[in-house]
């Protein structure tokens, strides 16, 4: 049922400069192995807390529920990954418009609850050229450690200036 | 007369007497709502990165036991929608605080005292914030279980380790020990060891090699190639541990206690 919580589609877009021989074949673009999860009851938005958007809005995290998401964290003064992932984001977003398959958001979450502000995340909105179906957001440290463990998104901080993360994008159909 | 009195505690120690928890409490080697403060220092990352060796870790206080049933019951008392019935799978999994008779009745009292287990990260979180603490680092956590071993007997490098691998390989049906009773280090904290694992704030920070790969990659080769001490093993089980679990887990070997 469509308002029932919960197909969580976990889409891998990029593997990330993570060498290990067990690791997937890199270059596997869009190659989606779509995974299915269901939960019983609960939603990921279960969890009160609020974000900050790119305009200097309060989000509440609650009022992301109910549309179709795919959310990827990122940092903006992040020199590889990162850029490429909201990129690889845009082009599926671009197949999704020419689909036809309806509205679908995009929100980036930055583990940078330092460098990231309001201001920092409307220059990437603008550098990155994104549309209005995207929404940037930063949020206090501990609760982007919340967002990271409800997205199973690891994530490591380095002196405060770098972060090592996993490369995971979640779409989430509400 | 001393032998006698050494078989008196590991009897009350392991449980094998039933005492009211009151009493068993006064024979622990610390009381569960103590902290014992930690030092500042720097804690050398078991995953080493290039250029960084050494984390600060600054001073801290930490409970000088996991958190008990007891304790836990007086936040679910407090705060209703982390009762058992109440809480959204998506914060806690189905089994949390299983052992409990009810959503506020722990029922076997022998469990009072004992650490609290089966309850996710979100939870503990959750406990952590209501008592104004928060939950430790991996640095901070490593940190403090670095020092020595002084109880039941003294214990450091090598020696230590094997006694924390014995520790470890003990069948997951023993029973759990009342807080504070299995071991103590030489800051004073109790039951780092040997009794639950525990969860800290950053669990889900362990990038490993092959992150994209199996949720074990902790322990293969290529998570050996990076590590501190390739022959610490105590140490891979609790990262393999760290980086396996989902923040709504519950386990019944896994708790938690706080820092400040």
């Amino acid at each position: 049922m469509k308002n029932k919580l919960t197909s969580l589609l976990c889409i891998s877009l990029i593997p990330l400069a993570l060498s290990c021989s067990s690791q997937r074949q890199p270059g596997s673009r869009l190659d989606t192995t779509v995974k299915a999860a269901t939960t019983q009851a609960g939603s990921i938005y279960d969890v009160n807390l609020n974000l900050e958007n790119q305009n200097g809005q309060v989000v509440a995290w609650q009022s992301l529920h109910g549309k179709i998401r795919v959310i990827a964290m990122v940092y903006t003064h992040c020199p590889a990954a990162c850029p490429i992932i909201t990129q690889q984001i845009k082009a599926a977003e671009s197949k999704v418009l020419a689909s036809g398959l309806g509205r679908v958001q995009y929100t980036l979450i930055s583990f940078d609850d330092v460098r990231d502000t309001a201001g920092r995340l409307r220059e990437f909105y603008q550098e990155q050229d994104l549309d209005t179906n995207w929404v940037l957001l930063h949020a206090a440290k501990g609760d982007v450690r919340t967002i990271a463990a409800l997205l199973n998104v690891q994530y490591k901080e380095w002196h405060g200036s770098d972060f090592t993360h996993s490369d995971v994008t979640f779409g989430q159909a509400i | 007369m001393k032998r006698f009195a050494f078989f008196v505690s590991c009897v009350f120690a392991f449980g094998i007497i039933p005492l009211p928890t009151a009493r068993a409490q006064k024979g622990a080697q610390r009381l569960s709502n103590e902290m014992i403060r930690i030092p500042a220092g720097y804690y050398h990352p078991f995953y080493k990165v290039i250029g960084i060796d050494s984390e600060r870790v600054e001073a801290l206080l930490m409970d000088a036991t996991p958190v008990t049933n007891a304790e836990f019951l007086e936040f679910v008392k407090a705060n209703p929608e982390w009762r058992r019935s109440a809480v959204s799978s998506m914060l806690a999994a189905p089994g949390y605080l299983k052992k409990w008779r009810s959503d506020f009745d722990i029922g076997d009292e022998s469990l009072a005292y004992k650490p609290v287990a089966d309850v996710s990260w979100f939870a503990a979180r959750a406990y952590a914030a209501w008592k104004r603490k928060r939950l430790p680092t991996i640095a901070e956590w490593e940190y403090a279980a670095q020092a020595p071993i002084v109880k039941p007997v003294k214990a450091n490098g090598a020696a230590r380790q094997a006694l924390i691998l014995k520790w470890y390989c003990r069948p997951n049906t023993t029973d759990l020990s009342e807080v504070g009773m299995v071991n103590q280090n030489a800051y004073g904290v109790c039951d780092l060891f040997g009794q639950v694992w525990e969860w800290v704030e950053d669990f889900n920070s362990i990038i490993i090699p092959s992150e994209s790969g199996a949720n074990l990659g902790a322990l293969c080769g290529a998570g050996a190639a990076g590590a501190l001490d390739p022959m610490d093993y105590a140490t891979f089980m609790r990262f393999a541990l760290r980086n396996s679990l989902k923040a709504n887990d519950v386990n019944d070997q896994l708790g938690f206690r706080c820092v400040q």
